[in-house]
């Protein structure tokens, strides 16, 4: 249900009072940007960079760029515990996510530089290759929803690879993050089976890989001495629950979101076709401007933020998609600008919990959304098929129809894992 | 005692910067919005987003980065000899006059 969009000289009071990080008010083009656009500036009128919502059992909200770059910095007055709020339905802590100092550095320095750029470069071949093989499935029919059959497909499939995990259980992944991060909320009952799925499959990969080991992050994890001591059985089921979320939910939504706009927005596209390297700032730009996250903390040491007085214990919500606007940090802030200078946006967080996989989402989308426009260069939003707009803590367009001229499959082979996909894809 | 570091940016363009002994190059990079420094983990030695080359001159006079940032600086995408994470660096006296050329992607 859409709430209406508040009018911009509504008093910021009452846009924190009914905020709900999970259910954003959507305008006109089906996302959640001309509320935000409204919060903020009814925030900014009242000089009101931080308020109280009354939703969910109370929380703090936090919007101005400064106040919320501060807190995301702050790990001695502000504990990981409350990043996703409320939680997600996981069964054991979320590894690095939730975790605080000693631990959470402990745990990072593991899979860190499998995260650094020349590993992740090395990945861009097969990422290439997905998108080729995706699209080879629905370039001859001249339309396709690409926020199913691209967005979603191809951070699920690098997620796989990256664990060892075969491509083609790809549309599972993606079908247990939605069961933790949506339908947890929406359908429990359809929720739990797969929840106890995901982890009866992570258990035996665990042991499989305990005995023989590959060359994947899980298995390095897995056999990683730290203090001398292994992970736990709890600490490696939090660590590939948070590896599957992270590795797919942001990228599907930053993606699936990038790919609606380039559908209407012809000069950006057109732009993107002629200069392809200037799709390295551009996702910068996508990511500020279409910011897909707020994040959360709770409350460690009693603080004082933008007048108001935390107490320990309290949940804080920082809304990184307003942040991200605020024109005391980005000028002309409401402006797609392709090539923005400067670009300090905070949608991969920052300090010590910075996003583990920040190189790996922008060599991704970059490959994507260069690889796609070469050979659909032109194409429009389907207005008679259905789009979408996931709410939740990660929000995005996940549900793309376009039109465009048909092309011709390049390939004659294709992975198992795009066909799983293409299959999964044309569900109802 | 002030001291002034030369920051040449990925399009070759020279800031100078006056910094302070004991802060890190890369928080005399951030203060001063030098372009190509990104430092989001905000000097932590975990996301490679400070690179910079040392000009030669000034590169024997640095105390030697330790095995974390070695094993860091190896995943970056152009290392050389001279690498090194700006924000692993501390100012001191004498390296009045340092040029340092950051790295042209640090992603």
């Amino acid at each position: 249900m859409n709430a209406p969009v508040p009018r911009p000289v509504a008093d910021a009071e009452s846009f924190y009072a009914n905020y709900d990080h999970l259910d954003t008010p959507l305008g006109p083009d089906g996302t959640p940007f001309a509320y935000y656009e409204a919060f903020r500036d009814a925030a900014l009128a009242a000089d009101r960079p931080v308020g109280w919502s009354e939703r969910h059992g109370g929380f703090w909200v936090v919007t101005s760029f400064a106040d919320c770059e501060r807190i995301d910095r702050d790990a001695e007055n502000f504990s990981n515990d409350g990043i996703i709020f409320p939680k997600y339905a996981v069964t054991e802590p979320l590894m690095l996510a939730e975790q605080d100092e000693p631990e959470h550095m402990r745990a990072r320095r593991l899979v860190n530089l499998s995260f650094m750029p020349r590993n992740v470069t090395a990945l861009g071949d097969a990422i290439h290759t997905a998108v080729h093989e995706l699209m080879d499935g629905f370039i001859e029919s001249g339309r396709a929803d690409v926020g199913r059959i691209l967005a979603d497909p191809v951070p699920s499939i690098l997620t796989a690879v990256m664990l060892g995990f075969p491509p083609e259980d790809g549309p599972m992944f993606d079908s247990w993050t939605t069961a933790l991060t949506h339908e947890f909320i929406t359908d429990r009952a359809s929720a739990i089976p797969k929840i106890e799925q995901m982890y009866a499959y992570f258990e035996r990969n665990i042991a499989r890989r305990q005995k023989d080991p590959g060359d994947d992050i899980l298995s390095q994890v897995i056999n990683s001495v730290v203090d001398g001591e292994r992970l736990s059985q709890k600490e490696l089921l939090g660590f590939s629950t948070v590896l599957l979320i992270g590795g797919i939910e942001n990228s599907a939504k930053l993606i699936g979101t990038a790919l609606w706009r380039l559908g209407w927005d012809v000069e950006l596209r057109r732009r993107l076709v002629r200069s392809p390297e200037k799709m390295n700032t551009a996702v910068d730009e996508f990511l500020r401007y279409y910011t897909p996250a707020p994040i959360g903390r709770t409350v460690k040491r009693e603080v004082t933020i933008g007048g108001c007085t935390m107490k320990p214990g309290q949940q804080v919500m920082i809304v990184l998609p307003i942040a991200n606007r605020d024109p005391r940090a980005f000028p002309h802030p409401d402006v797609f600008i392709l090539d923005r200078a400067r670009n300090t946006h905070l949608a991969l967080g920052t300090g010590l919990h910075v996003c583990l996989g920040q190189h790996l989402i922008r060599m991704e989308a970059r490959v994507v959304l260069n690889e796609f426009l070469a050979r659909i260069p032109e194409y429009s939003i389907d207005m008679e098929a259905p789009r979408y707009w996931t709410k939740g803590q990660v929000q995005g367009m996940s549900r793309v129809p376009i039109r465009f001229p048909p092309g011709k499959a390049r390939l004659s082979t294709r992975g198992a894992g795009v066909d799983a996909w293409l299959r999964h894809a044309a569900r109802p | 005692m002030g001291i002034t570091i030369v920051f040449i940016d990925p399009t070759g363009k020279e800031h100078t910067v006056e910094a302070v002994a004991g802060e890190s190059l890369m928080q005399a990079a951030t203060a001063a919005q030098i372009p190509g420094i990104e430092a989001s983990c905000g000097g932590n030695c975990i996301c490679a987003t400070c690179h910079c080359h040392i000009d030669e001159r000034w590169f024997a006079k640095l105390r030697a980065a330790d095995t974390l940032e070695q094993d860091t600086l190896a995943c970056t995408n152009e290392p050389q000899p001279t690498s090194r994470l700006s924000c692993q660096v501390p100012l001191t006296d004498a390296l009045n006059g340092m040029i340092v050329r950051v790295a042209a992607s640090q992603h």
